[in-house]
């Protein structure tokens, strides 16, 4: 009976101390990754749609362009993000004023996440069938028509299952970035569970990281499946 | 409405050259119905697709409505395939819009107005037979409903050509017909030119007023739906026919003919109407001293005019014979010897 009632004691004890903890991380971890994800979004999809429709025998075939926008893309797949994150420390200062913190850590993220989705946008829209695509050029479609009406219309589900891909790398790569003292849940995982040998705060993150990431793709593939049609 | 003047197109593959057209020329009326037919490969897909530019000539002129469109910009371009229609073999739908979307969308790239383009897509529906599917998407209807999308979507923006290129291919028998009368609904009713490329003879029987065959990028033989049935020149053009009219005469007649010590031809009539043999055969078999026996006959509907084929056998004398088949031709009955026999 009293060994009981104090092991409940233990656990609300450690629960009032860990949660805070926790939530404060996981919203950290949120803003950083959906911020990182909407920036990376909005500079990797277009390179994405530049991919396809600049390769030999597409809408706007121009070598020129294809050429280097692949070499920059698998320039920076090359480099992991654990060494990406030291690496462009000078660039990080100088773009967010700051190495540490969320608004330090969304450069390096942001650098990270969008050649990723310009392969995913790349992949999706060469999935799109060849003969919808003239099929629009025989209606006198442009381009931007083409792009907006049939790549990515078509390619849409497809999209969101990559983009949620690029979600739960983030969350990864986010986590990492608690080396740099970023904040966020791989942050506390460090200094707690890491540095303190806090094995509970470490074992919670875990579970909140795990939650998170079938959450996200659960999410993922309900709207894609919607979409489909 | 249409008109080729020495059309070339090779394709440049890191295999090599390929000659797909060699110089193709061919006029469309305005109002008909041209069917270009030839076997897998022998460029008719280069061809139609040269029309529109979705293929670049190599050299040549493609007039359409009066418009060179080999040298079009790419801005005017787009505006003459504004009033170009296109289908294709596997109907290239939005597979993620309803049918709904899929003809509104033509609207939208031209910029119509929202309101006329419901009361648009509403009316090519109609017209199409697809009132009653209009929300339903791609994946929910047959290759024959996919087809008369595809269709309302090539007329959406009041298109003066529609091409057609294998459009009934994917398609069974019973569908290709319902979608052939469509076709020629449109062509009658929206007085709209339509030029179609098939391997299938039964389509150009069916819809064409013109024909031609064209192989190895070449256009072998080019005429009237008529006279390329009543009097084919290219052995490639009667084979086409006899894809779709049985000719072959059982063996064991044959044999039996061949077994008399007797003369006797075998001679095919091709006639217009279908009863414009009956007379003149009586007439041989009172006037001359042999009667025509009939051993198969058949009647085909081409276009608007019925055509009949005999086969008969004259046995006899070989001057009353050849005696009969004058009058045959005199009367305007085509006559081809299939087999010539005896001594
Ligand atoms: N894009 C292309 N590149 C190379 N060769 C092609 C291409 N399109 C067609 N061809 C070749 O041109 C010839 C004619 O093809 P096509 O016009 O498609 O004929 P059809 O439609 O009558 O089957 C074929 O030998 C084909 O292999
Ligand atoms: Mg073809």
């Amino acid at each position: 009976m009293v060994e009981t009632s104090s092991f409940w004691d233990v656990i609300i004890l450690e629960a009032n101390r860990i949660i805070p903890l926790l939530i404060q991380a996981t919203y950290e971890t949120f803003i950083m990754t959906f911020i990182s994800l909407s920036i990376a979004a909005i500079i990797g999809i277009p390179l994405g749609v530049l991919l396809v429709i600049t390769r030999p025998n597409h809408i706007l075939e121009q070598k020129g362009v294809y050429l280097i926008i692949n070499g920059l893309i698998n320039m920076i797949r090359a480099v992991p993000f654990i060494i990406l994150l030291f690496a462009i420390i000078p660039f990080t200062r100088w773009v967010a004023g700051t190495t540490i913190g969320i608004r330090g850590v969304i450069v390096p993220l942001v650098i990270f996440t969008f050649p990723f989705i310009a392969r995913i946008t790349e992949s999706a829209l060469l999935e799109v069938n060849r003969g919808i695509i003239e099929a629009f050029l025989a209606m006198g479609a442009t381009p931007l028509q083409i792009i907006r009406k049939v790549l990515l219309r078509e390619s849409r589900s497809t999209m969101v299952l990559g983009l949620t891909m690029a979600i739960i790398n983030l969350i990864g790569a986010s986590a990492m970035a608690g080396m740099a003292g970023s904040g966020g849940l791989g942050d506390l995982a460090i200094r707690f569970g890491y540095q303190q040998y806090d094995w509970k705060v470490m074992l919670a993150t875990v579970i909140v990281l795990i939650i998170i990431v079938q959450g996200l793709q659960g999410i993922g593939n309900f709207i894609a499946n919607k979409l489909k049609k | 409405m249409i008109e080729i003047t020495d059309l070339y197109k090779t394709y440049k593959t890191s295999e090599g050259t390929v000659e797909a057209l060699k110089g193709i020329n061919l006029k469309v009326k305005k109002g008909e119905i041209f069917g270009v037919i030839g076997f897998s490969g022998a460029g008719k897909s280069s061809l139609i697709r040269c029309i529109n530019m979705l293929e670049k000539p190599t050299s040549g002129s493609v007039l359409v409505n009066g418009v060179e469109m080999t040298t079009l910009k790419p801005k005017e371009l787009r505006q003459a395939r504004r009033k170009i229609g296109m289908i294709f073999q596997h109907f290239n739908l939005l597979e993620t819009a309803t049918v709904f979307e899929n003809v509104a969308v033509a609207l939208e790239l031209s910029k119509t107005p929202k309101l006329e383009i419901e009361k648009k897509v509403n009316k090519l529906l109609k017209i199409v037979g697809l009132e009653d599917k209009i929300h339903n998407y791609p994946s929910q209807l047959s290759g024959g409903q996919k087809q008369r999308v595809a269709i309302a979507r090539a007329l959406a923006n009041d298109v003066e050509v529609l091409l057609c290129d294998e459009a009934t291919s994917a398609l069974d028998p019973q569908t290709t017909e319902s979608i052939l009368d469509l076709l020629l609904e449109i062509n009658k009713n929206l007085n709209i030119t339509i030029l179609l490329i098939t391997h299938e003879m039964n389509v150009i029987k069916k819809v064409c007023d013109k024909v031609a065959v064209i192989e190895d990028g070449e256009i072998i033989e080019m005429d009237s739906i008529v006279n390329i049935f009543t009097n084919p020149q290219q052995p490639t053009t009667r084979n086409f026919i006899k894809s779709i009219m049985e000719e072959d005469l059982p063996s064991n007649l044959i044999d039996k003919l061949r077994k008399r010590d007797r003369n006797y031809k075998l001679v095919r009539l091709t006639f217009l109407g279908c009863s414009a043999a009956q007379p003149i055969l009586a007439k041989i078999a009172k006037d001359l001293p042999l009667s025509p026996n009939i051993l198969s006959g058949n009647i085909i509907q081409v276009k608007d005019e019925t055509l009949g084929r005999l086969t008969i056998e004259l046995t006899g004398n070989r001057e009353h014979i050849n005696q009969a088949i004058q009058m045959l031709e005199n009367v305007g009955v085509l006559t081809e010897v299939i087999e010539d026999g005896g001594n």
